[in-house]
């Protein structure tokens, strides 16, 4: 055996201190309904901290047909003990309890995440995962009081290197650079002087800089050709690399983003995340532009002028900026935070939610959608509107049929849409509240991989619900 | 699941409507689904499928439980590392679901003989390598056979359903063959895997993963020329790090780390419960939706990205096309006339070089060494014996493979 780590696969995607959130995090199941169940499943796997299970209703033969947490043998049990004894089995770093209770009293309790897979009147003071399969659909919905992300990962990590505005002694490097010389050393002159340079003789010629998408990737690409006109192909890899980057040369504007567009409530002012914020806004005031972060790509070049650029060059700034950084947060963050913060200062991020109750009473319209997922929201708030008023699932009878067709007008008015196919409204009710397996353990995939983003505190997390629709397997995402 | 399949569905296939009810839920339970991989995917398939009324799944996979396969694959436990992953998931499964039953092999799926696939009206492949995936969709392309007028036998369709993740990003496809892309059509939109310059590692490194690139790929083969490097290994691939370590020390590179080091060196592919389990349940889906005839088809490829700056999630559903050249699911005929007392081996001479030819989905003659002698003894026999003995049928096509293509072959008798 080569690692000892049994969490290595995902310590390699959310880092050690994302693993220790985790393993920090207390989470609390309410309903033991599969969705909810899968979902926990795959957060005791990668070991969260500790779980509570709520649930007061005793296992049924329905149970054992569409719950794997619940094995034929133990019809009659508690479900929350069933599920509880069966999910921990998996990973005894988890720990937990469970309560067989109609009402949980979560007041004066402290939970990272609720996932709520009955209808739940909560508070809005805890993340919220809340989840629905019905027949052939799924439907998971995200609630966070706040939702600051400084981790946000985007796929393609951008870099700021200063290419456009470079800091005095990068400018002075990028200055002394010849672009005359031997083959080996030619091709060895990494690509963000090469853009220097080429951002320079553009500028002589054209009397501006490239701003247009055109000038960018065709005039100034030239530009760029034109350095290395004497060279041989097999010599030219650097600046096609220069080429392949010639975004890196144009300043990152995005940090701007998170100053211009976070409003922040008033009992937010304490947080972490609104510090940072006011550090970065003084300290682009004094200096123009966001702190200098960490990212640095590879390009080619020879070992020394990339060490003496990380190192000396990038690095010794990295450190003077993170230093008055630091002294603007007036030692109310920690280290470890700021240079977090600072490394992902182009990618910041909040969402700002709206609550299940405001959802409830007025959902958000939506103009265009693609795919029946809109038309399978509209029939689930029809179908739980049916529950509420007879207490039992609609069916195909004809009856039914049209008790959900009044409401389903209902609804569709409140979000101002004419109709919804009669085919759809006949499918809902072949459903008659039944939960598969399959649609659950789908659901609860998507679910856990939202719950570890909000855990973790990583990546960005859907704003607000998504839709599954397992009939034509097609899924969409909408802010309700 | 049962009592819906009970009920009139107007989103649905014909086939569903006509035969729901009681027809459909004892169709769905003697099924026999085969679910190739028994880890991250398979594991969670094997659940999917047991608690979706399928009585019978077959599961292929050689590969040993290693600790690190813990953090996702829920069949198995800290005592189980060392076990064959197929064998420990069966078991599972059957203990927890005992009316299903599952059917482990621990051998190559290289190693089947093509009439075992026939037996599965649906595969689901869980794999993690693009040789695999390629094998077996040459298989399911190979089994369909066609009538006189050249048009596909609905029952030789066998379907393969293909999932696979990467960290939070996981797809899913159905290929339908010779209906939809196979997985040859759109292999040349493989990502290509990071590779790092030669003369980068031996002279110029700039990045740990250089440093260790060069202990993997330069020292260990000059310094242990008699050793196969072993991954799995501790005392192998600490070496490597000790050595790529002191190579970082030499030109001033910080960052080289034993977890680095494995995971440069066995190109670990980052994985976890959740994608696992959506992708893995998404094809489960469409399985179950090919046996009943619920709902449409996943047509044919989805992609997810849980990893998305901008929405949280990315979800694109995407028509892939069929290929026109495509090497394995393209067809081309062929006419070719022999006399009823010709031998066999005569179409040797009158084929291309190195092909496998297939009748009924059975190998008749084969360049493969390995397999070679079990048919030589066909190849003295003639036409009209091996029509006789029912090997090959008079009016059947067959079917001829090489390297790069299929070919439809339609012996006439003069």
């Amino acid at each position: 055996m080569s690692s000892n780590d049994k969490y290595d696969r995902q310590v390699r995607i959310w880092g050690p201190h994302g693993q220790a959130r985790l393993q920090n995090a207390r989470v609390l199941l309410l309903g033991c309904d599969p969705v909810g169940v899968e979902t926990l499943k795959n957060l005791v796997l990668p070991g969260i901290g500790y779980v509570i299970i709520v649930d007061n209703k005793l296992v049924t033969e329905q149970d054992i047909e569409n719950n794997f947490f619940i094995p034929h043998d133990t019809i009659g049990q508690s479900r929350a003990k069933v599920v509880f004894e069966y999910l921990l089995e998996m990973n005894s770093d988890v720990k937990g309890e469970w309560h067989q209770l109609e009402n949980y009293n979560i007041n004066d309790q402290q939970f990272d995440l609720i996932i709520a897979n009955e209808k739940q009147f909560l508070e809005n003071k805890f993340n919220l995962i809340e989840l629905q399969t019905y027949g052939f659909i799924g439907k998971m919905r995200l609630y966070s009081p706040k939702c600051h992300i400084i981790e946000s990962k985007p796929m393609n990590q951008k870099y700021d290197l200063r290419i456009f505005n470079p800091f005095q002694e990068l400018k002075e490097y990028f200055d002394s650079i010849e672009f005359e010389g031997d083959v080996d050393y030619l091709a060895h002159i990494p690509y963000i002087a090469i853009l220097y340079k080429a951002l320079q003789k553009y500028h002589q010629i054209n009397g501006k800089y490239p701003i247009t998408f055109k000038e960018k990737h065709q005039d100034f690409k030239q530009v760029i050709l034109s350095l290395c006109d004497n060279l041989e192909y097999q010599y030219k890899g650097n600046f096609y690399e220069a080429i392949d980057n010639i975004d890196q040369a144009f300043e990152s504007q995005n940090w701007k983003n998170i100053l211009e567009s976070t409003e922040m409530e008033q009992d937010d002012k304490e947080s972490q995340f609104y510090i940072l914020l006011q550090a970065l806004r003084q300290f682009v005031q004094i200096h123009g532009v966001p702190p200098l972060s960490k990212a640095f790509p590879d390009m080619k070049c020879f070992t020394q002028t990339y060490v003496h650029l990380k190192n000396n060059i990038y690095g010794v700034r990295i450190e003077k900026d993170f230093q008055i950084f630091k002294d603007l947060c007036q030692n109310k963050i920690n280290d470890e935070t700021i240079r977090l913060f600072i490394e992902n200062v182009q990618d910041l991020k909040t969402i700002n939610y709206r609550t299940i109750q405001q959802e409830l009473q007025q959902p958000n319209q939506v103009d265009d959608y693609d795919n029946d997922c809109y038309i399978w929201y509209i029939l689930l708030r029809s179908v739980n509107e049916f529950y509420q008023i007879n207490n039992r699932w609609p069916n195909q009878q004809k009856s039914d049929i049209q008790l959900l067709q009044e409401i389903v007008v209902k609804q569709c008015k409140l979000v101002n849409v004419d109709s919804v196919p009669e085919s759809h409204i006949i499918e809902i009710c072949r459903y008659e509240g039944s939960k598969l397996h399959m649609i659950a353990s789908v659901i609860g995939g998507m679910a856990s991989q939202e719950a570890v983003k909000l855990i973790t505190n990583q990546f960005v997390p859907i704003n607000n619900t998504l839709i599954y629709d397992g009939l034509k397997s097609e899924a969409s995402i909408f802010e309700f | 699941m049962n009592s819906i399949l009970n009920t009139y569905s107007p989103l649905s296939k014909d086939t569903y409507n006509e035969y729901r009810g009681q027809i459909m839920i004892e169709a769905l339970s003697i099924q026999k689904v085969l679910v190739i991989g028994a880890g991250g995917l398979g594991c969670e398939i094997l659940k999917s499928l047991a608690l979706s009324g399928i009585k019978e799944i077959h599961v292929i996979d050689l590969d040993t439980i290693d600790l690190t396969n813990l953090n996702r694959q829920f069949l198995f436990r800290m005592k189980d590392v060392g076990k064959y992953k197929a064998e420990v998931a069966a078991e599972f499964i059957m203990k927890r679901i005992p009316s299903c039953k599952v059917i482990p092999y621990t051998k190559k799926i290289q190693e089947f003989p093509i009439s075992f696939y026939q037996e599965f009206s649906v595969i689901i492949a869980g794999l993690d390598n693009v040789e695999a995936r390629r094998w077996i969709n040459r298989v399911v392309i190979q089994m369909v056979q066609r009538d006189e007028n050249d048009k596909v036998i609905d029952e030789t369709r066998h379907y393969l359903i293909d999932g696979g993740t990467e960290g939070l990003n996981g797809q899913a496809r159905v290929i339908s063959p010779f209906e939809t892309a196979c997985y040859e059509c759109t292999i040349s939109q493989l990502p290509k895997q990071i590779q790092y310059q030669m003369c980068t590692i031996a002279s110029t490194p700039r990045l740990p993963e250089h440093c260790i690139a060069y202990a993997y790929e330069i020292l260990w083969p000059k310094q242990q020329p008699d050793l196969k490097l072993d991954k799995d290994n501790f005392d192998h691939m600490n070496w490597i790090y000790q050595k790529a370590l002191e190579r970082a020390q030499q030109f001033n590179i910080q960052g080289v780390t034993y977890k680095l080091t494995l995971g440069v060196v066995k190109n670990i592919i980052p994985a976890v419960a959740s994608t696992n389990a959506l992708i893995a349940s998404i094809c489960t889906v469409e399985c179950i939706k090919i046996l009943t005839g619920n709902g449409s088809q996943l047509n044919n490829y989805i992609q997810w990205y849980g990893q998305n700056h901008q929405t949280g999630i990315g979800i694109n559903v995407i028509q892939q096309e069929r290929l026109e050249e495509c090497t394995e699911c393209s067809i081309q005929s062929l006419q070719i006339k022999v006399k009823r007392n010709d031998k066999l081996s005569v179409l040797l001479t009158l084929l291309p070089q190195g092909i496998e030819l297939y009748c009924k989905g059975e190998i008749l003659i084969t360049n493969n060494n390995i397999r070679k002698q079990a048919f030589d003894h066909l190849l003295d026999k003639t036409f009209q014996e091996l029509i006789d003995q029912k090997i090959i049928d008079e009016n059947a096509q067959l079917k001829a493979l090489d390297k790069n293509k299929t070919i439809n072959l339609k012996v006439e008798y003069e």
